[in-house]
C-alpha cells in the first residue's frame, strides 16, 4: 500500500449483534469496562443513565439500542467513553474488535439498506470478510433527539 | 500528615489575624470608624509582597544600577502610596512619597545613584516592614521614620523643607524593635496569601479522600458483618473523623466575612448622595457572616446596584421628607444574617418605596405584560427584574451604569441567589436577598425512590412525616398536614412511570418553594448527607427534575434534585386536579 496514514486516519471498529461498525479513533478518550449506570429519570430511551468515571459523572447511551440491534451477546459488553461538544458521554457496544487505518476517499458510499439517520452513517468500507459501518459518534452519541431511529431517512 | 496541617494552619492565617482585629476593636473601637480593617489587611498583606520585590530589586540595583530596576521601584512606591492613601494610612503614604521624590531624581537624572542612596531604599524597607507589622495590631500607628530620613538627607545636604521632617514625639529605635518583636510574637506566623484555585485543588483531592473513605467504610461493614475487627474500625472511625475535619478547615479558607464588600457599598451610597444632595445614614450589620469568596465576588456588582437604585429612586430630597415627616437624613441598612444553609442580605431604605401603579403603567408601556390583572404586589415588584423593563436610570445614568434590574436577577440566578421585594409606599423599600453560603456543598437527605437513591437538598424541606398509605389513598393528589390541605405528589410518579409504592407507611417530606407549601412522598429514607455538588454535563438538562449531580457515599453516583422545579411543575397541575374532584 501507498498511502500515507495519518492519526485521524485511524479506525476503532467495534461490534454490535452481528455489525461491525468503526469511528473516528480521536473521537473516543478511553474504553472501560462495562459498569451497570445509575438510572437517570426523564431522558430518552436510548440513554442509559450514568457512571461515575473517577469523580466525574458522565452520562452513558446505549449504542444497541440507538441502533435498534436485538441480537442477543452473551459476553460482557464495553463502554467507549467520546469527547463530545455537549461533555463527555459513554457508549455501550458489545465488543471492541481492532484499530484500522483507511483514508476518507477509501469510505464508499453504498446503497445498503441501514436503518439509521443518514446524518450519522458516513459510509461503509470492507475490511477482510467484514462490510464495516462507519458512524460519526460524536453527534451520534450526543444527539438525545431522537428516541429511536428515523426509518424514514433509510435510503 | 503533619506537613499539611502545618500547611493548612498556615493558610489560615487571615482568619486568626481577623480574630486578633476582631478582639482589639472590643477594646478600641473608634479606629473601626476611620479605618476599614478588611482593607487595611488586604493592603498589609499586597504590601508586604510588594516589599518582598521592593527588596530583591535593591539587591539587583547593588549589582549594578539599571533603568529598568528603577522604574520597577518607582512602580512599587507609587503603588504603595496610592493603596495606602486609599484605605486611609496617610503616614505611610507620606514617608513613601519622600521615598517616591528621590527615585524620581534618580529616574530623571537628577541626582547620581550611589551606595547612600542604596542604603536609604533598603532602610526605607526595614522601616516599612516594621511599620506593616505594628499596623497589623495597631491601625493607627505612626513610624518614627524621621531620624532615618534626617540622617539620609543630611548626609546628601539636599536642602528639604524642615518641617516635613520635624520630629513627631520621639520614639526610639530600640522601642519601634520591641514593639516589633512583641507583635511578631502574637502573629508567629507569617500571612501567606494563597490564590483559590490552589485550594480548589486541595478541596478536590479532599472530596475524593472522603469519597474513597466512604467506599472502604460501607465495603468493610459488608466484608465483616458483625466479626468486627475493633482496631480496624476505631482507626477507620477516627480516619472518618480527621478526613471531616480537614474537609471544613479545608472549606474554610474559601469563605470570607460579608464585611469586606461593605466599605464599598457605604461608599457608593456615600459618593452618590453627595452628587445628588442627599443626606443618608449608612447602617452596616453582621459583617461577620461568612460566605464563599466566589459567591462575595459576584455580589458585589448586584449589591452597589441597589443600594445606589435606593439613594437615586428610593429616598426622597430633604424637602419631600420634610412634608412627610420623616427625618431630614435618609437611612440605608444593610445586614446580613446566617439563615439555614445560606446567608440574607437585606438593604433597607426609609424612602418613598415603590410606586405599584408606575410600574405597572411602564411594563404595559413596554409590553411585558399585558393587564395588571390577579397580580399580586410582589409580582408586581418583580417586574422590575424582566429585561426591558427600564427606569430613569437610562436617563440619569445613575442607578447603575445604564444596567437593568434584569441584571441584577441573572448575576443572582448564577449564584443560586433569590431575591425578595417587600415595598411600602411612603415608607421605604426592603430587598431581602437569599444567597447559598457556598456553592460546592449542600446538606441534603438521601432518599429511595423505586430501589434509586436520590439526593435532596435540605434547605428546600420544611418537614418529615411518616404517613400510612391508606391514609393518603382518602384523598387522591392531596395530603392534609395538620388540617393544611396540600397538594401531594410521590416521587415515583415524577422520576418513573411505576406506580406508588408498596410500603404500607410512607415518608412525606414537606417543602416549601416560593411561598408555595407540598407534599412530596419517597419510599424510604437512607439518611443525610454533605453531598460535594458536581456539575454535569448539559446533556442533563434534558431531565427538568434534576439540578446536579453527586458522589454517594457508595461511590456512585447520585442525582440532586430539583425541588423548586418539580413544585413548579406540580403545585398548579395538582390545585387544579384536587379542584375538580372535589
Amino acid at each position: 500500500m501507498s498511502e500515507v496514514y495519518e492519526e485521524k486516519d485511524k479506525y476503532l471498529v467495534y461490534r454490535i449483534g452481528d455489525e461491525f461498525y468503526a469511528s473516528r479513533l480521536l473521537d473516543f478518550v478511553e474504553v472501560i469496562e462495562y459498569t451497570k449506570p445509575k438510572i437517570v429519570p426523564n431522558m430518552s430511551p436510548s440513554f442509559s443513565g450514568m457512571i461515575n468515571l473517577r469523580g466525574l459523572i458522565i452520562g452513558v447511551v446505549d449504542l444497541r439500542k440507538k441502533l435498534d440491534i436485538t441480537e442477543d451477546f452473551s459476553g460482557k459488553p464495553s463502554m467507549l467513553i467520546c469527547d463530545t461538544e455537549v461533555g463527555p458521554i459513554g457508549a455501550i457496544i458489545d465488543k471492541v474488535e481492532y484499530v484500522v487505518p483507511f483514508l476518507q476517499s477509501e469510505i464508499q458510499d453504498l446503497k445498503v439498506e441501514r436503518k439509521m439517520d443518514k446524518a450519522y452513517l458516513k459510509g461503509f468500507f470492507q475490511h477482510q470478510e467484514n462490510l464495516i459501518t462507519v458512524i460519526e459518534i460524536k453527534s451520534f452519541v450526543s444527539n438525545f433527539d431522537e428516541n429511536t431511529h428515523s426509518q424514514e431517512n433509510v435510503a | 500528615m503533619l506537613g499539611l496541617e502545618n500547611f493548612l494552619s498556615a493558610i489560615n492565617q487571615p482568619k486568626y489575624l481577623l480574630h486578633i482585629f476582631d478582639k482589639y476593636l472590643s477594646f478600641n473601637k473608634d479606629y473601626m470608624s476611620e479605618l476599614d480593617l478588611e482593607l487595611v489587611t488586604s493592603f498589609l498583606d499586597e504590601a508586604t509582597d510588594l516589599l518582598t520585590e521592593w527588596e530583591r530589586l535593591c539587591l539587583l540595583l547593588e549589582k549594578a544600577p539599571d533603568a529598568q530596576a528603577l522604574n520597577a521601584l518607582f512602580r512599587i512606591a507609587h503603588n504603595i502610596k496610592g493603596s495606602s492613601r486609599a484605605v486611609g494610612l496617610n503616614e505611610v503614604g507620606e514617608f513613601i512619597h519622600l521615598i517616591e521624590d528621590v527615585i524620581v531624581s534618580l529616574k530623571d537624572n537628577k541626582s547620581e545613584f550611589n551606595a547612600r542612596k542604596l542604603k536609604m531604599f533598603l532602610g526605607a524597607h526595614l522601616i516599612l516592614s516594621d511599620w506593616f507589622m505594628v499596623l497589623r495590631m495597631e491601625t493607627s500607628y505612626v513610624h518614627p521614620y524621621k531620624d532615618f530620613l534626617k540622617e539620609f538627607f543630611n548626609e546628601e545636604k539636599v536642602f528639604i523643607d524642615e518641617q516635613a521632617v520635624e520630629l513627631h514625639e520621639d520614639e526610639k529605635s530600640e522601642e519601634v524593635s520591641q514593639k516589633v518583636q512583641s507583635i511578631k510574637n502574637v502573629l508567629k506566623d507569617e500571612v501567606l496569601r494563597v490564590s483559590t484555585k490552589k485550594i480548589d485543588g486541595l478541596l478536590n483531592l479532599i472530596g475524593e479522600l472522603s469519597i474513597q473513605q466512604s467506599i472502604l467504610e460501607n465495603s468493610m461493614e459488608s466484608l465483616m458483618g458483625k466479626n468486627q475487627d475493633s482496631l480496624v474500625i476505631s482507626s477507620l472511625n477516627l480516619g472518618r473523623k480527621i478526613t471531616k475535619e480537614i474537609y471544613s478547615t479545608a472549606f474554610g479558607l474559601r469563605m470570607t466575612p460579608v464585611g469586606g464588600i461593605y466599605q464599598r457599598l457605604e461608599r457608593a451610597i456615600k459618593d452618590l448622595s453627595r452628587d445628588l444632595g442627599k443626606n443618608i445614614e449608612v447602617e452596616l450589620n453582621g459583617s461577620e457572616v461568612e460566605i464563599d469568596k466566589t459567591i462575595l465576588d459576584k455580589l458585589i456588582d448586584p449589591l452597589t446596584h441597589i443600594v445606589r437604585n435606593s439613594v437615586d429612586h428610593g429616598i426622597e430630597q430633604q424637602e419631600e421628607r420634610k412634608i412627610a415627616a420623616k427625618p431630614p437624613a435618609g437611612k440605608i441598612t444593610i445586614t446580613s444574617l446566617k439563615e439555614g444553609d445560606g446567608v440574607e442580605i437585606h438593604i433597607k431604605d426609609d424612602g418613598k418605596g415603590l410606586n405599584q401603579k408606575r410600574i405597572l403603567e411602564k411594563a404595559i408601556e413596554k409590553g411585558l405584560i399585558k393587564n395588571a390583572e390577579g397580580l399580586t404586589k410582589e409580582e408586581i415588584f418583580g417586574l422590575i427584574f424582566l429585561p426591558g423593563f427600564s427606569t430613569a436610570e437610562r436617563v440619569t445614568n445613575v442607578s447603575g451604569r445604564g444596567v437593568g434590574m434584569d441584571v441584577v436577577m441573572k448575576t443572582l440566578e448564577e449564584i443560586n441567589g433569590k431575591i425578595f421585594i417587600a415595598s411600602d409606599e411612603g415608607k421605604g423599600t426592603k430587598f431581602k436577598i437569599v444567597i447559598p453560603t457556598s456553592l460546592s456543598i449542600v446538606d441534603s437527605l438521601i432518599v429511595s425512590v423505586a430501589h434509586e437513591h436520590y439526593v435532596l437538598p435540605i434547605n428546600v424541606l420544611q418537614e418529615v412525616v411518616d404517613v400510612r398509605l391508606i391514609d393518603l389513598k382518602k384523598h387522591d393528589s392531596v395530603y392534609v398536614h395538620r388540617g393544611e390541605v396540600l397538594p401531594f405528589i410521590h416521587l415515583r410518579e415524577v422520576l418513573c412511570e411505576e406506580k406508588r409504592s408498596e410500603n404500607v407507611i410512607i415518608p412525606i417530606l414537606v417543602t416549601k418553594v416560593h411561598g408555595n407549601r407540598m407534599a412530596i412522598g419517597v419510599d424510604k429514607i437512607i439518611g443525610q448527607h454533605q453531598s460535594v455538588v458536581r456539575t454535569l454535563s448539559t446533556y442533563f438538562e434534558r431531565s427538568f427534575a434534576i439540578s446536579g449531580g453527586t458522589i454517594l457515599p457508595s461511590g456512585e453516583p447520585g442525582l440532586i434534585l430539583n425541588i423548586p422545579a418539580i413544585v413548579e411543575k406540580y403545585f398548579n397541575f395538582l390545585m387544579k386536579k384536587n379542584e375538580a374532584s372535589a
